[in-house]
């Protein structure tokens, strides 16, 4: 355990002291902040068109959540899609490549804590990116009101969105921490984890061309899928199981293939 | 303290060393002796445990290597061919850190770091990224590394390779230190004679993944009659 939290921090310390973590955080917060800006402005429009036409219908239906906040957090899904390879690229090929790998393997510490270690390590970073937006709400809250008194937001779909851009990352984390331990370079890990994931992301789109339980099997394969409910603010057990399983499973699959380095 | 028994390691088809077989007793400084390509590291990693042998058996300090790789990797300090050294970290940090993955406890950290760093002479590039020091300085680094927790055996793979000679001098120097205290087992490869010469009480040469000669230096050379340089071109090339 504490060989993990000495890994942890030595991983940390290598994003949090270079530039990697700082242009994650930057990029979501610009990302995040663009589309904020202008859903608020859409918001803005659509409110005083049925202000002038007097129509309350419409303005009963318009809420801050679904037309603000989730497609500014939606937005961080592509952003891990694009950034995890890059912070995962490193962590095992880059052992390797500087023979560093040797240190670890000759040291009174188990594979599984060097694995575990590495991705506690990235799931800070990924926890801190997944929270970055959550400034937004909390500006929406200070300044609106909501029809019926009280705050703009509602806040249990912001903390589901939340959790499941959380988990969204965490199992990329996952599938590159994986690809960073079979791969010998850093890019060859960043591309087969890129390779990995926007696959992942075109399941849907395939999923659509086929029919019975082929679709529902990609449907149910597909990351898309499992963090579209959490957005909409339902946090389904089969969800996080999905989550859960895919992490559980990159994990086995690196320790195993970390572990193989001592019978190679 | 270090048995190894038959000991065997094969890739695919080529086979690294074959049947090796050695004791070093407490305190003693070993020199490694052979060529390039002769099996030096593959023995020296299956020593630690960062690589399986295919058959044979390892004993280092009363635990198995193969059993009991955990005990035997406390037990042992180890400094590969290319120092293992993270060059985005300062050398302080780089010493904390394998002090902690060495189990070193919270509050002696500070004071083991300073020791080794000064016992391997880099407690002046302590606050220095790994990155900005020179290849010398690196290395000591790196024997700094293999000295923290004081353990008992001490295996250095080609410790002044890289070296100028000053450096080479101290790195010597630094194993002779170490000698002296009699509490560490040390193995040292190398492929320089004179390194053997100066350092260690006694030699295996190791030829082909085969050991062709172990013995003491000075009766190595009374043995074959000739200086160390002759018997290390005659056993390596028979």
């Amino acid at each position: 355990m504490r060989t993990t939290i000495a890994i942890v921090r030595r991983e940390l310390g290598v994003y949090l002291t270079t530039i990697i973590a700082y242009c994650g955080f930057g990029l979501m917060s610009f990302m995040t902040g663009l589309l904020f800006v202008s859903q608020l402005s859409r918001f803005q429009q659509i409110a005083d068109a049925a202000v002038a036409r007097q129509d309350p219908s419409v303005l009963e239906r318009m809420n801050v959540n679904d037309m603000i906040l989730g497609p500014t957090q939606s937005s961080q899904l592509w952003l891990f899609l694009f950034f995890v390879p890059f912070i995962t690229m490193r962590l095992i090929a880059e052992e390797k490549a500087q023979r560093t790998f040797e240190l670890l393997m000759s040291s009174p510490v188990r594979s599984i804590e060097v694995v575990l270690g590495k991705f506690f390590a990235v799931g800070v970073l990924i926890g801190i990116l997944a929270l970055l937006p959550l400034i937004y709400p909390v500006i929406l809250d200070a300044y609106g009101n909501g029809s019926r008194g009280g705050g703009a937001v509602e806040w249990a779909p912001v903390w589901s969105s939340t959790l499941s851009v959380f988990l969204l990352g965490l199992t990329y984390a996952s599938i590159g921490l994986l690809c960073s331990s079979v791969a010998d370079s850093q890019i060859v890990a960043a591309l087969l984890t890129f390779a990995v994931l926007f696959g992942g992301y075109l399941l849907p789109v395939m999923a659509a061309r086929v029919e019975g339980d082929w679709r529902y099997f990609l449907e149910y394969a597909a990351p898309v899928t499992h963090v579209g409910r959490g957005m909409e603010g339902r946090v389904h057990v089969k969800d996080l199981v999905y989550f859960a399983t895919v992490i559980l499973a990159s994990l086995a699959l690196t320790h195993r293939v970390v572990e193989s380095h001592r019978w190679r | 303290m270090i048995e190894v028994r038959g000991l065997t390691k094969r890739y695919r088809d080529h086979v690294a060393i074959r049947d090796l077989s050695f004791t070093i007793g407490q305190g003693e400084i070993v020199g490694f002796l052979g060529p390039n390509g002769a099996g030096k590291s593959t023995t020296m990693r299956i020593l630690v445990g960062a690589l399986p042998a295919t058959s044979g058996q390892a004993i280092i300090a009363g635990h198995d290597v193969f059993e009991d790789p955990m005990a035997v990797k406390r037990r042992v300090g180890y400094l590969p061919e290319i120092p293992p050294v993270y060059l985005d970290m300062t050398a302080r940090e780089y010493l904390t850190f394998v002090a902690r993955l060495r189990g070193v406890r919270r509050k002696d950290i500070k004071a083991e770091v300073e020791r080794v760093a000064e016992r391997a002479g880099v407690d002046h590039v302590l606050p220095r990224l790994i990155a900005n020091v020179s290849k010398g300085y690196r290395q000591r680094v790196g024997i700094a590394m293999a000295l923290i927790g004081s353990p008992d055996v001490l295996i250095l793979d080609e410790p002044t390779v890289g070296l100028d000679p000053i450096q080479i001098e101290q790195v010597r120097k630094l194993i002779l230190d170490l000698a002296a205290t009699k509490q560490h087992t040390v193995i040292v490869s190398t492929h320089i004679l004179s390194e053997v010469k100066a350092t260690c009480s006694r030699a295996i040469i190791i030829a082909r993944g085969t050991i062709a000669a172990d013995a003491p230096i000075a009766e190595l050379e009374a043995q074959h009659g000739a200086s160390l340089e002759t018997v290390f071109t005659k056993l390596a090339a028979a």
